[in-house]
């Protein structure tokens, strides 16, 4: 049920609005807090890869109950149980050495702030992450 | 450069739960949140009290209105347990808080402490807390909810945050209060929210119980209370440990006035990261609205259960498997934190409730499972559990696990002294618990995979070990009496203080929630969980859950007296095992902290209460087990 219910967390709009570009790295990057009021168009980050080249892309979010969710192919949160090569691999834009990530495409229901989204790649070597936190209003 | 597809995901409806919605309670309206503030301030002007603050909340804790006599001129409060205990010593002597969070704090606890069976103000919360029960009786026991005013926090990750109105339960900026002046507001016999009112300028408790007050507050607290009284029978009829908890020293006899002065709506201010300004509706609690609600025998079919909704009527704590360890690796399974719930209930249901009138009425307590990490697996409750077990229970399941894990010592160790505000607010390096703590109970101590319920914990974190003897030193968990109160208990304010500061401005809590302890690896990168994420517990409620010899979670248990919420979690978690017959279980007898000889004394793990059934008579139900 939780995965039909996040799904209010809809994508209505494609339009971007970048974070400013920083590094992932394997002890999970603060990549700071934004107010949900400047989301009306939602939330893509903006990550400098430097000399890394990325295999697959995750998106892991938490709300109120700390709950992991992974974000599915087919755009919904569904839960997930911690096992990383059970992430389900979503979609972004690699050009001039930055990984651009769309977050959300709307701002998020007021219920479930604070937010965070944990963005994470792999490498041939590894696994980097950083998160962003969303407060309300 | 690549262009890869996003894919859209369209909101869905959800179908509520009938029956969910068909409660019908009653809720406090902004008519009777300016008849409460009406009656205050009139008392208030009676008794020449010109500057203060007045608070109102619903039973979950949604800010309904913060009302400043000066908004110009909002005064501040000093901290004080009247003891003559300096600064950088815990929150003692610090004077620089606005009254309004003290105002809200006594509103929360109003609300959160009480219900439909009992009715608790901060008075009582002031006769539960300290180093003695009775305060003031020597060489007697600690209070039964020692370490309660450390819950409901504001850097919870149970709590809710973000919306001006909705589900709860939600934080408090300092705790639960046991400064005088804070009572539970009631309609039709049902608990509907808190007042809270601070004139006096100072946020203490009252040392000395055999006296009756006449404290400014409290006069103004129960005059703001006027139509909204609880029942007489649930008030001061109601007995722990064979000594009756107070509910006020005055009453209506005692007021000065009996009719509400007119109130300015411009004077309702905003408190950051609380309310805005102005006042509102309180949710009716019960509905998905209030975040607390009817299971609907979708998890617990055997039980009348109640769980926390999600405000999109899902279950915000539905039961889960664990991460760490996972399922898979011996970790619980779904279906056995389900029966761990369920079997915990079925004990609450059949168990003479400590704290609730009339006579023979059951436990009602809210009940929490985690994993090894922290993460939290389910949280159910009865119908009329009083709602700060919410974030207790949850605290006591995870206080438990964290005490039986063999990395604390090392993980406390990590945690470095840090002043806050020099000269103000300080913690000590947590090592220094650790030391004291492996003095006292052996070398291997927090290091060697014993098991400590919270009662085990509990007992090593006084002002005195043995508990209430006094002229034994403290506890290696707790500070020394001479600077010890409830504002300055030791490890357990020491991991929280920098989270309680940092939240001051309003600002949301961390999504790993409290502490700077280790978070969940299990749970994946980012913010999950931390060790004690809403805070560590110290009073009786909660065990490690076992499967053989392994440690694999945690049962927290709050809302009735200590011994019920032990039997609750101890018992409960001995029927799952039985039912359940896949090794889980209790800690295995050898592992357990009663095992473990501390100062000469035997430790407790447990304690049961007498003939605890509604409909049987039977003795020692924990004992063997």
């Amino acid at each position: 049920m939780n995965r039909f219910a996040l799904a209010a967390l809809a994508v209505m709009t494609c339009a971007v609005q970048a974070a400013a570009a920083a590094s992932l790295s394997s002890a999970d990057t603060n990549l700071g807090r934004v107010k949900a009021a400047v989301l009306q168009e939602g939330l893509t980050v903006t990550i400098d890869l430097g000399d890394d080249i990325p295999t697959a892309t995750h998106i892991i979010a938490r709300f109120q109950n700390n709950q992991p969710l992974m974000r599915g192919r087919d755009g919904l949160w569904a839960p997930w149980a911690g096992d990383m090569t059970q992430l389900d691999e979503v979609t972004a834009v690699v050009a001039d050495k930055k990984l651009i990530v769309r977050v959300l495409d709307a701002k998020p229901e007021a219920l479930f702030y604070p937010a965070s989204f944990t963005v994470v790649y792999r490498t041939e070597t590894g696994v980097k992450s950083g998160t962003i936190t969303v407060d309300g209003p | 450069m690549s262009f890869i597809r996003f894919v859209a995901a369209l909101g869905v409806a959800i179908g509520l739960n009938a029956a969910a919605v068909a409660q019908t309670v009653p809720n406090l309206t902004i008519a009777d949140v300016d008849k409460v503030v009406g009656q205050a301030l009139a008392e208030a002007a009676a008794r020449n009290a010109t500057n203060g603050a007045i608070a109102v909340v619903d039973r979950v804790g949604n800010v309904l209105g913060v009302y400043a006599l000066n908004p110009g001129n909002i005064p501040l409060m000093t901290i004080t347990s009247g003891r003559g205990i300096p600064l950088n010593n815990g929150l003692e002597a610090v004077n620089i808080l606005p009254a309004t969070f003290g105002a809200l704090a006594k509103a929360i606890t109003g609300a959160y402490l009480s219900s439909s069976g009992n009715a608790f103000t901060t008075r009582t919360a002031s006769q539960i807390v300290q180093e003695h029960f009775n305060p003031g009786e020597r060489n007697t026991p600690s209070g039964p909810l020692f370490g309660v005013q450390f819950s409901q926090l504001a850097c919870s990750d149970l709590t809710r945050f973000g919306e001006t109105i909705g589900g709860g339960p939600r934080r408090s900026p300092l705790g639960l209060s046991a400064d005088l002046g804070g009572l539970p507001l009631y309609k039709n016999g049902q608990v509907v929210g808190g007042v809270g009112v601070l004139f006096d300028g100072v946020y203490g408790l009252d040392l000395k119980i055999d006296d009756y007050d006449r404290d400014l507050d409290e006069l103004i607290a129960v005059a703001a209370q006027q139509g909204f009284e609880p029942p007489t029978d649930i008030t001061s009829r109601i007995t722990a440990d064979g000594k009756f908890l107070t509910y006020t020293d005055v009453d209506r006899r005692d007021l000065k006035t009996t009719t509400a002065a007119a109130v300015n709506p411009t004077n309702y201010i905003a408190v950051a990261g609380y309310t805005p300004a102005g006042r509102r509706d309180g949710v009716a609690f019960g509905t998905p609205t209030s975040g607390v609600r009817d299971e609907g025998s979708v998890d617990y079919p055997a039980v009348d259960a109640w769980i926390l909704d999600d405000g999109l009527g899902n279950n915000r704590y539905a039961p889960r498997a664990g991460l760490a360890p996972a399922a898979a690796a011996g970790g619980l399974a779904t279906a056995e934190v389900r029966t761990i719930v369920t079997e915990a209930l079925k004990v609450a249901f059949k168990s003479r409730a400590q704290i609730r009138r009339p006579l023979g009425s059951f436990v009602q307590v809210t009940v929490s499972v985690v994993d090894t990490e922290a993460n939290i697996l389910a949280v159910a409750r009865t119908p009329d559990a009083p709602v700060f077990g919410t974030d207790v229970s949850l605290q006591k399941a995870r206080s438990a696990v964290f005490m039986s894990r063999p990395t604390t010592a090392a993980e406390l160790r990590a945690v470095p002294a840090v002043t806050l505000i020099p000269g103000t607010l300080s913690t000590v390096a947590l090592g220094t618990y650790v030391d004291a703590f492996q003095a006292l109970v052996g070398p291997t101590a927090l290091s060697d995979g014993k098991a400590f319920a919270d009662r085990s914990v509990g007992l090593l974190a006084r002002p005195f070990y043995p508990d209430g003897i006094e002229k034994y030193a403290n506890g290696p968990l707790s500070k020394p009496f001479n600077v010890w109160s409830p504002f300055n208990v030791g490890l357990q304010l020491d991991l929280v203080l920098g989270d309680i500061v940092a939240r001051l401005d309003g600002s949301a809590p961390p999504p790993q929630g409290c502490t700077s302890l280790p978070q969940s690896a299990a749970a994946g990168p980012g913010p999950a969980p931390t060790r004690l994420a809403n805070g560590l517990q110290i009073f009786p409620g909660s065990v490690p859950v076992y499967r053989g010899n392994t440690l694999i979670g945690g049962l927290g248990v709050s809302g009735d007296g200590i011994d019920q919420d032990d039997m609750v979690s101890f018992l409960g978690l001995h029927n799952a095992g039985l039912a359940l017959n896949s090794g889980v279980g209790n800690a295995p007898k050898s592992l357990r902290a009663d095992t473990l000889k501390v100062g000469g004394l035997a430790l407790r793990y447990v304690q049961c209460p007498f003939s605890p059934f509604t409909n049987s008579t039977e003795q020692n139900v924990c004992s063997g087990k």
